[in-house]
């Protein structure tokens, strides 16, 4: 099977002068070549941790049945992966996504299959770290690199393309190292959102991406085609919101097992994805209606914010469920961020269609990179109230400098209402388990105490 | 009615042994790799001290980073939780108290019934706790008991950074190379300490009294570094490395009481 053979890569850029070809910086192919040998020891270790963690969940008592689809499709070296080579051996395109910001309307509109490349696998931070030789740089991308440069994953090697919005330094310059080994489309995210020009210069980058696609797979998106895959986004988007409302009725499924629900988003076939969620939604609703809780009322109730959980990467998730709270929501693009907006359009002609993508997913977006950034405030609040929240853990990638600023005003404006936080640091690794699980535990220890009457 | 509180620190392990709110009895051991034989060697010699029998007591309650290690304790408390109330019972103006052992630094803010409302915790860096200056006693070549005696013989400010116990041993070792006096020296390493736990402090805002605990506080050097940083007075118990086991007692009379 020889679909990942080299692609053919970009023209060579040239400098203003139009003839010096600009060096090959960053990944040279040779560098791709001799990262090879370490794409065994990368892949044993991913599989064997997303082994863990799905059994991790697959142990959780009184797991409900329709989850089964999830951690099925939760094994990146399994039944998707299978998939999306058999999509591409049949001559079908493959854009790898970066980002929440990316418009997937546009991928799936055009027949190509979007699939998210963020990664979660620690044991590629160190290739990159070799590279790189900078510990200041967020895991995410670390990984991220790291499993691009290696090869490790089938996600990565498939991509014929891949969209890199650019909300963060780190993502910028990360696509700037990657333009080597497949084409980028960066995406251009304007960061003041209120300015005159911000909205203007989404919706051209939106339209951009648009031309890219069509070159890609080679032909124009219809009107047809792009309504249809709004709406098949729309159907998505209404069965997240009905799962989160159902979530709010009743402690019917663990935050730990939410959030593999919705990372999936980023992974799994859109339609089959709804379809499935629609069923575990039923499977919920029951739930709630039998009191069949998988925790008392009595258990504190947390809201995760900050930088985005990746699976298999669960140890933050575990560690908070593990010592006795409940995830009851969170703010996380990785979480219910990722289908809550809606797209909505006014008129379904292709500009009012695109504009309302674009809109979609930059307007009401909560990502730290925006500023002002009222809207996570906001947001925050009424999650709170809604969800009855007794604390909030705010969760920094370390490296993550725009979380990390968000959660000192975070923690101040959450004083003010008198809602406890946590911010918590941490790295893919399991080095900072036990410092992490000491914050935690002191932590819901703090939630308990509030509620207590009694004078010590 | 007898109750324990058994501290399982990362160096040391330490048993407070209360009956009805007075101290009866105290133990420590060193904690080293059999963390078993360390917390039933510090039990032993606090009912020892105590004279009593481990079935007198009517309730166990372990703190500390090894806290599920305790086979026999009835309950458990976070190290935040018993530093709270163990440090209001011996000044129960505290509002704000610091606690900096062997390997992390922590500073909460508590209420007078011992309710913790806030607290933080040193990262994963040694440059912020005990382990620090026992790093930096063996650079100078002097026993750490010696380290806070010394550095108060100094009246001069020598700039350190010290982010790291690797990377400021060897600026001890500029230092030293530099001709700077042992004395200067050692006012500097505790200078360093004291201004990443106020900074870390200050993260917390700060509300009077402030109680300093932990094995730390047993060097004087350091506290009076830290009070010049603060720049107020600071409360330091008898007995500051004992404080994290006699909240966790005090816990375990509360359960005892609630039966």
């Amino acid at each position: 099977m020889k679909i990942f053979g080299r692609r053919k890569s970009e023209p060579e850029a040239v400098d203003n002068a139009g003839s010096v070809a600009v060096e090959r910086r960053y990944v040279p192919v040779k560098v791709k070549e001799r990262m090879t040998g370490r794409r065994d020891k990368v892949v044993r270790e991913a599989k064997e941790k997303i082994r863990v963690e799905t059994e991790k969940i697959r142990a959780i008592p009184n797991n409900p049945e329709s989850l089964d689809h999830f951690l099925e499709i939760g094994d990146y070296f399994g039944k998707r992966s299978e998939e999306i080579i058999g999509f591409k051996n049949k001559g079908g395109k493959v854009v790898g996504t970066f980002c929440e910001f990316v418009p997937k309307e546009i991928i799936h509109a055009a027949g190509a299959i979007p699939i998210q490349l963020s990664c979660g696998f620690s044991e590629a931070i160190q290739p990159a770290n070799d590279l790189l030789s900078d510990a200041g740089l967020c895991p995410l991308m670390r990984s991220s690199l790291g499993t691009m440069m290696t090869g490790s994953s089938t996600y990565y090697e498939a991509s014929d393309m891949m969209v890199n919005p650019t909300p963060c330094d780190a993502k910028l310059k990360m696509g700037e190292i990657i333009q080597d080994l497949v084409p980028v489309v960066t995406m251009n995210v304007p960061r003041i959102k209120d300015s005159f020009s911000a909205r203007k210069q989404w919706i051209q980058e939106v339209w951009n991406l648009k031309e890219r696609v069509e070159e890609l797979v080679g032909k124009k998106i219809s009107k047809k085609a792009l309504r249809e895959s709004i709406e098949t986004y729309q159907a998505a988007q209404n069965a997240w919101r009905k799962f989160w409302d159902v979530r709010k009725r009743g402690n019917v499924i663990w935050g730990r097992q939410a959030l593999l629900v919705s990372w999936l988003t980023y992974i799994d076939d859109i339609k089959r994805w709804t379809k499935n969620i629609n069923k575990l939604n039923a499977e919920l609703e029951t739930r709630v209606k039998e009191k069949n809780f998988v925790c008392g009322d009595d258990t504190p109730r947390v809201m995760l914010a900050g930088s985005p959980i990746i699976w298999p990467n669960w140890k933050i998730l575990n560690l908070i469920e593990e010592s006795g709270a409940y995830i009851a929501c969170d703010e996380l693009c990785s979480g219910m961020r990722v289908l809550w907006d809606h797209t909505v359009v006014d008129e379904w002609t292709q500009k009012g269609m695109m504009d309302a993508i674009a809109d979609k997913y930059f307007l009401p977006c909560t990502c730290p990179c925006f500023s002002p950034n009222l809207e996570r405030e906001t947001n925050m609040l009424r999650r709170i109230k809604e969800y009855k929240i007794d604390g909030v853990v705010f969760h920094v990638l370390k490296g993550c400098h725009l979380n990390s600023m968000d959660a000192a005003k975070t923690s101040v404006f959450l004083k003010k209402n008198d809602i406890p936080m946590l911010k918590i640091e941490s790295e893919y690794d399991e080095g900072d388990r036990e410092q992490l699980r000491i914050r935690i535990e002191a932590f819901l220890e703090i939630i308990q105490t509030r509620k207590e009457d009694l004078p010590f | 009615m007898y109750v324990a509180g058994i501290d399982m620190g990362a160096k040391f392990v330490k048993v407070v042994i209360l009956d009805d709110g007075e101290i009866k009895g105290k133990g420590m051991a060193p904690t080293g790799f059999d963390l078993d034989e360390a917390a039933n060697s510090a039990f032993n010699s606090a009912l020892e001290n105590a004279g009593i029998q481990k079935d007198d007591l009517k309730h166990i309650t372990s703190t500390g980073a090894g806290k599920k290690e305790v086979d026999f304790r009835n309950t458990e408390v976070t190290e935040v939780g018993a530093a709270a109330k163990g440090a209001i019972s011996l000044f129960p103006g505290s509002r704000t108290i610091i606690e900096v052992g062997a390997e992390e630094g922590r500073a909460l803010r508590s209420d007078e019934n011992g309710r913790v409302l806030d607290f933080v915790i040193n990262e994963k860096c040694a440059a912020g706790a005990g382990a620090f200056t026992e790093a930096m006693a063996r650079a100078l070549e002097i026993p750490v008991t010696e380290m806070g005696a010394l550095s108060l013989k100094s009246a001069k400010e020598t700039p350190m950074n010290a982010q790291c116990a690797v990377f400021a041993e060897s600026e001890v070792v500029s230092l030293v190379h530099s001709k700077t006096s042992k004395e200067d020296i050692a006012r500097a390493i505790h200078d360093a300490i004291a201004s990443r736990i106020s900074s870390m402090v200050r993260r917390l805002s700060i509300e009077k009294d402030v109680t300093l605990i932990g094995g730390l506080a047993k060097n004087i050097g350091f506290v009076e570094s830290l009070k010049r940083d603060l720049n107020m007075d600071i409360n330091v118990p008898d007995d500051p490395d004992f404080v994290g086991a006699l909240g966790a007692a005090l816990v375990a009379r509360k359960k005892a009481k609630e039966g």
